[in-house]
């Protein structure tokens, strides 16, 4: 602010705004990422479990092992994997 | 040596107006028609040719999978604004539609103008805010399942700390309609904020400031000094979100696929695909098509009028 400098409390009220945007942009985000490294039943947990338990990557194996993940990324989805 | 060339000129000058009248350049046609060539003779083909296609189809009785359709004129036309859906499915584009413009572009713009500020960690915040826009629909749609879930769900479980139930989004249509919108407005969010923020920055901070030593308050500053210098791109931006916010369609498949209730969530354009590949109905899907590219283009020749008697 080059004519006054914001008063405190606008700062205040700022930083409160920008922490809401990260919550409510980042949250859902963080748990598209989470869930992917939760098993079945982890994800139907009530209540909500923040933190994966147990820990799951095999989510991203099966991504690549059953599923031809990689060969669908080169988009040839038309022509069957050989 | 450069006076002849000089006056030369001058009477040239002076005649080209009226030969350009007498007659067409041709080298300047020819010019002109290879250069506009290439690109018209795509949009021919693959925008003016399926759109006239599109028109033709919605006179025909015509199952997707029959190789053969029969010509009925304008029954399928009557049938659209005589069913019974009709009314539920329009009033339901006009909500989804409505709140999605306003809603990303009212959010867009407050989230634009508080990291125009200078806050600690703006850059970072920035590229958050853009992320979800390059998030696939699809993606978006189903991770955002696990957030509305009525049972397992994110706002399930936070209302529950409060000891409030939460409404079921999966079964309640009006909910439904709801969770739907919200989800595109918080993938569309980064769009708007991204083109408002450019236009802050591109904006004449000085008048800003003039107002400021004036003692205009903040509020004040903000309707009469910098909105409208935003209306260019307050007008961009209404358009080309309305007329992406028609086309949603991804969302509304991954979450409730038309929904509870038959047609909940159904949209026009989710209607254009359910009569054509779910009811086999290509004939009638077409209808609905035609139907909703005239009204996208009444709205956006509302607007571009609208514009012109704004400047």
């Amino acid at each position: 602010m080059s004519v006054q400098e914001s008063s405190p409390a606008t700062k205040v009220a700022g930083y409160v705004a920008l922490a809401i945007t990260v919550a409510i942009v980042a949250v859902p985000v963080y748990f598209i990422v989470v869930t992917s490294l939760k098993t079945h039943p982890d994800i139907y947990s009530d209540p909500v479990t923040w933190w994966p338990n147990p820990f799951a990557p095999e989510n991203y194996t099966y991504l690549t092992e059953t599923v031809p993940f990689l060969l669908y990324c080169a988009t040839r989805s038309s022509s069957p994997p050989s | 040596m450069t006076t002849p060339t000089l006056t030369a000129a001058i009477p040239d000058a002076t005649t080209e107006p009226p030969a350009r009248k007498a007659g067409w350049n041709w080298r300047e046609v020819a010019l002109a028609a290879l250069l506009v060539f290439p690109n018209l003779a795509l949009l021919v083909v693959f925008t003016y040719r399926p759109l006239i296609d599109n028109f033709r189809f919605s006179l025909y009785d015509w199952n997707i999978s029959s190789p053969s359709a029969t010509f009925i004129g304008l029954e399928n036309y009557v049938e659209w604004f005589t069913s019974s859906d009709t009314a539920t499915i329009l009033a339901n584009t006009v909500i989804f539609n409505v709140a999605a413009v306003v809603g990303s572009m009212v959010l867009g713009l407050a989230l634009a103008l508080l990291l125009d500020q200078k806050l600690f960690g703006r850059g970072t915040v920035r590229s958050l805010v853009f992320m979800p826009y390059v998030i696939s629909g699809a993606a978006v749609g189903v991770a955002f399942q696990f957030v509305f879930d009525p049972s397992y769900g994110l706002i399930q479980d936070m209302l529950d700390r409060f000891g409030i139930t939460a409404p079921n989004f999966y079964q309640v249509p009006g909910w439904a309609l709801f969770m739907v919108t919200v989800t595109y407005i918080w993938k569309n969010l980064g769009y708007v904020f991204v083109i408002y923020l450019a236009a802050l920055q591109g904006r004449r901070k000085d008048l800003d400031e003039a107002a400021e030593i004036d003692g205009t308050s903040a509020v004040r500053r903000l309707f009469r000094v910098t909105l409208p210098q935003l209306r260019p791109t307050t007008f961009f931006l209404s358009v080309t979100v309305l007329l992406s916010s028609f086309q949603v369609f991804d969302i509304i498949q991954a979450m409730t696929g038309g929904g509870p209730l038959g047609i909940g969530t159904t949209t026009m354009v989710f209607q254009v695909y359910q009569e054509t590949f779910t009811n086999a109905r290509a004939g009638y899907g077409a209808t609905v098509a035609s139907i909703m590219f005239l009204i996208v283009l009444v709205i956006t020749l509302v607007q571009v009028k609208f514009q012109d008697r704004q400047d």
